[in-house]
């Protein structure tokens, strides 16, 4: 297996942007991502185009990816559509690591493009529910906040959480949106707004559910040798997993074993342990979801990451800054975008380049990106490791 | 074409999921007879034998325990939010069944462990005027 580098990424402002078509969003990012990696469209030899809802909310199915590269100049080379909820961009990125890790392509482009909102909550709402199996728990009306709450219940009558330490994960992902240029809320809010806020399935309301909204990344991935030929500042893709639950019909659901078990593989695959990251992506969706992902992923013991909002260990300047970019809740979450975005935040970071929530001296990041509820458990989870 | 009137008809959200014994409602998933383990909805392959040599159609419990439950504010519009929508463990087969839950709007309302049993009732009326049943749960009357 080759040593597979980041040498460009790209990213467009995560918003509501009715007036602009899925492929201009694309087009955008990835044009970033040749810019940033000084490379001209005939230099890719691959791409891997993520995307969850477009079938849904535009009814652009099968050739997307195609779609959104012709605009780029890309022409005769293989491009495949990756699909996998909301893991979808990061499941692209992984298959884009594998063609240049395998040693079959030197050049490789991931990329991932949401459009989740067409004045119609409605219609998002359905859309994501397809995450979940539609022919039975979508078709019974279980909505993904509706999947969450009932894990947060849980969870908190197993650990003793409180709504109070659920809705910190929020206050503080919206206070580091505030230091990011692309993210979609940049506006601080309190432990009181997050719990006053509209209820949508207790004890989740709006402020701790990931907005609806639009966007795309884009990632640029090559070999040691195209690396050192094209790149001053190329980031290491120490670890690439992905994997699926168990589906067992009684287990905990507490729990997130099956983050637990892609952690370890991605850790033994980096040769480091948590100890060693400096800051990780976590995919807060809700923000159950950030404390139930930080503690199966084996960042924070279990049961202790309450305590570590309490104290803002996980803030940016704490022990481990989790979602410095805002995460999903502040960021935002167009849902194919979001897994190739959490990568260019962790590359900027790794790069010293992400401005105002700069993590210090940051040389290791972790990108975790997890989709879907199929009987309570996750269909994908995608863990990346990357390293300067 | 035949324009005589269509007659209304009752029509399960889920094919098959349910069959009545007598007024009994049961859900219909599969078991596989070597393990014990019982699946809903209906797997033809024992997930933990994997062969499909001894799994078989099964007639599931129709009683259990809640397991966690939550009411719904924000949903896609044919639901009619809000509405109350759980898990519940069904005995005998001990296994986590999704369903909506009757007779509840309060989310703080039941406790984890509370018997519940399964009713039929009515969801909604489709476009061509039928009624669409489905399974859910309720709280054992005391």
């Amino acid at each position: 297996m080759r040593e597979v580098a980041v040498i460009g990424v790209g990213m467009t402002n995560f918003g509501k942007f009715i007036d602009t078509p899925l492929k201009e969003l694309g087009r955008r990012a990835t044009w970033d991502a040749l810019k940033d990696a000084g490379m001209s469209p005939n230099d890719i030899q691959i791409a891997y185009v993520g995307n969850a809802c477009a079938s849904i909310i535009t009814g652009q199915v099968m050739v997307l990816g195609q779609i959104v590269l012709k605009e780029v100049g890309i022409r005769n080379i293989p491009i495949t559509n990756v699909e996998n909820a909301c893991a979808s961009g990061s499941s692209a990125f992984r298959e884009a690591w594998m063609a240049v890790a395998s040693g079959i392509y030197d050049v490789a482009l991931a990329v991932g493009v949401e459009k989740l909102y067409a004045g119609d909550t409605s219609l998002s709402t359905k859309a994501l529910a397809g995450a979940t199996e539609v022919e039975y728990e979508a078709n019974l009306g279980l909505t993904m906040p509706g999947h969450w709450a009932l894990r947060a219940k849980r969870f908190m009558e197993k650990y003793g959480t409180t709504r109070e330490q659920l809705a910190k994960v929020s206050v503080k992902n919206h206070r580091n949106g505030c230091l990011n240029p692309r993210s979609q809320y940049k506006k601080e809010c309190t432990v009181e707004e997050v719990l006053n806020s509209r209820m949508i399935a207790d004890p989740l309301t709006i402020m701790s559910c990931n907005p609806l909204g639009d966007g795309a990344a884009a990632a640029i991935l090559v070999s040691r040798e195209v690396a050192a030929r094209c790149s001053a500042r190329p980031v290491w893709v120490a670890a690439s997993v992905l994997t699926t639950g168990s589906y067992d019909l009684n287990r905990d659901i507490s729990r997130n074993q099956l983050e637990g078990l892609a952690g370890k593989q991605a850790f033994q695959m980096a040769g480091i342990g948590p100890e060693d990251l400096d800051l990780a992506e976590v995919h807060d969706c809700f923000t159950i979801a950030e404390f139930m992902r930080v503690e199966g992923l084996g960042l924070v013991p279990e049961g202790e990451y309450g305590k570590w909002l309490d104290e803002g260990w996980s803030n940016i300047d704490g022990k481990l800054a989790v979602n410095p970019s805002g995460g999903l809740l502040a960021k935002g979450h167009p849902v194919g975008a979001t897994g190739v975005a959490q990568i260019a935040e962790v590359a900027w970071h790794l790069r010293g380049e992400a401005g105002e929530r700069q993590v210090p001296n940051a040389k290791v990041g972790l990108a975790h990106c997890s989709g879907g509820g199929v009987a309570s458990d996750t269909p994908a989870c995608c863990v990346h490791i990357l390293k300067k | 074409m035949s324009d005589v009137t269509q007659e209304k008809k009752t029509i399960p959200l889920i094919p098959g999921a349910f069959e009545m014994e007598g007024n009994e409602p049961h859900l219909i998933g599969t078991k596989c007879t070597k393990c014990g383990k019982a699946f809903f909805p209906p797997r033809y392959i024992c997930s933990y034998c994997l062969t499909d040599e001894w799994i078989e159609r099964a007639k599931l419990g129709n009683k259990g325990k809640l397991y966690v439950y939550t009411v719904i504010n924000v949903a896609s519009r044919e639901f009619n939010p809000p509405y109350a929508f759980g898990f519940v463990m069904i005995e005998p087969e001990n296994i986590r069944i999704a369903t909506l839950i009757s007779g509840v709007q309060d989310p703080n309302e039941l406790q984890s462990g509370t018997e519940m049993e399964m009713v039929i009732e009515k969801l909604r009326t489709d476009k061509a005027g039928n009624d669409v049943t489905t399974f859910k749960f309720r709280r054992v009357a005391k």
